[in-house]
């Protein structure tokens, strides 16, 4: 058995603070946990969920963490961000102590603010650590929201290459590519339109998210960033229908290349109406959920 | 290839694509980490014992 039957793990990041409680029952083990999207001022919300993983840790004797990649976001002085945070977290969860670093060392309370660069970014190397431990010879590959971690095992060791960001990303094992929160224009320079390909405006008009609940592979339930024009991720879906997002001058464009539009007959009655009054594009609809 | 992550869907494709045996985390666990695995992951090595 183990030293406790319960443990809090918090991964800490720009984005998202997520804590999970993981519990040894009978011989099994469940996790609990939930990701809280940060606010802008850094605190993470909604507060009910976070909060309620930190009362379940709370007589829990061992408690870990790592700050993600993101945490630096919003502080002038990564480092000093780092330290404030950890010792926050401490400060908040009874008994919590150990913090994971990179390298796959674990250091105590005490030191937890002495290296803190060296704790940041982390998360991927808890993953991986306890895959090794079921399987020896693995990929893991973890696509977030916002990147994708690409890390091989061996043996039950964990054989990346790289351990910082900047050496994981030259290593082709970190990617700033997510399901969620990645502009469109960071993944396909065109989209096919109207028999030819559009080149896409480097704008945040939309989001790997709006792009994966349009073709279904995810909810709404799962779109939990905010979206681009700050409208409803459930309208996100039909943002693209009338109005394609992501093509700068679409109006005109429509008028010079749709056949219906072409001739230069002017605005009259049935002719040049709102293409937002028009119908959809089914190509556009296609995926769009009721 | 052991997928795990909001778009662990994406993962399941390029295996599938290229051949790979692909296999979810939360079964290799036998456990829903859903999208919180690096949290898990850090609570579970404390739970086993991983300690400073």
């Amino acid at each position: 058995m183990t030293h406790a039957d319960r443990a809090l793990g918090w991964d800490v990041g720009g984005a998202y603070v997520k804590a999970a409680v993981v519990e040894a029952t009978a011989g099994t083990r469940r996790v609990h946990g939930e990701p809280a999207l940060r606010d802008l001022a850094g605190q993470a919300r909604p507060a009910g969920r976070a909060a309620r993983a930190r009362r379940r840790a709370a007589a829990s004797r061992h408690g870990g963490g790592d700050d993600d990649r993101g945490a630096v976001r919003r502080v002038p002085d990564q480092a000093r961000g780092r330290q404030l945070r950890a010792r926050r977290r401490a400060g908040r969860v009874a008994g919590a102590g150990a913090r994971l670093h990179h390298a796959g060392r674990v250091r105590g309370a005490g030191r937890r603010a002495r290296p803190p660069l060296d704790a940041a970014a982390s998360n991927w190397m808890a993953t991986a650590q306890l895959v090794g431990r079921f399987v020896p010879e693995a990929l893991l590959v973890d696509i977030g929201s916002t990147t994708t971690d690409i890390i091989p095992v061996t043996g039950g060791r964990v054989t990346a290459v790289g351990r910082t960001d900047p050496e994981r990303l030259v290593a082709g094992e970190l990617l700033y590519t997510g399901a969620l929160r990645t502009n469109v224009a960071a993944i396909v320079r065109r989209v096919p339109l109207w028999g030819g390909e559009c080149p896409v405006a480097s704008e945040l008009f939309a989001i790997s998210g709006d792009v994966h609940v349009l073709l279904g592979s995810l909810g709404t339930d799962d779109y939990t960033c905010p979206t681009p024009d700050g409208r409803p991720s459930h309208d996100g879906v039909c943002r693209g229908a009338p109005r394609p997002r992501g093509l700068r001058g679409w109006r005109h464009a429509r008028r010079r290349r749709h056949p219906r539009h072409r001739g230069g007959r002017g605005r009259g009655p049935g002719r040049g109406r709102s293409p937002a009054r028009s119908a959809p594009s089914p190509a556009v609809c296609r995926g769009r959920r009721p | 290839m052991i997928a795990t992550g909001l778009g662990s869907f994406l993962a399941r494709r390029a295996a599938d694509r290229i051949g790979m045996p692909v296999e979810d985390l939360a079964d290799v666990l036998e456990a829903d980490v859903g999208t919180v695995a690096p949290a898990a992951a850090v609570a579970w090595l404390a739970l086993d014992g991983v300690r400073p």
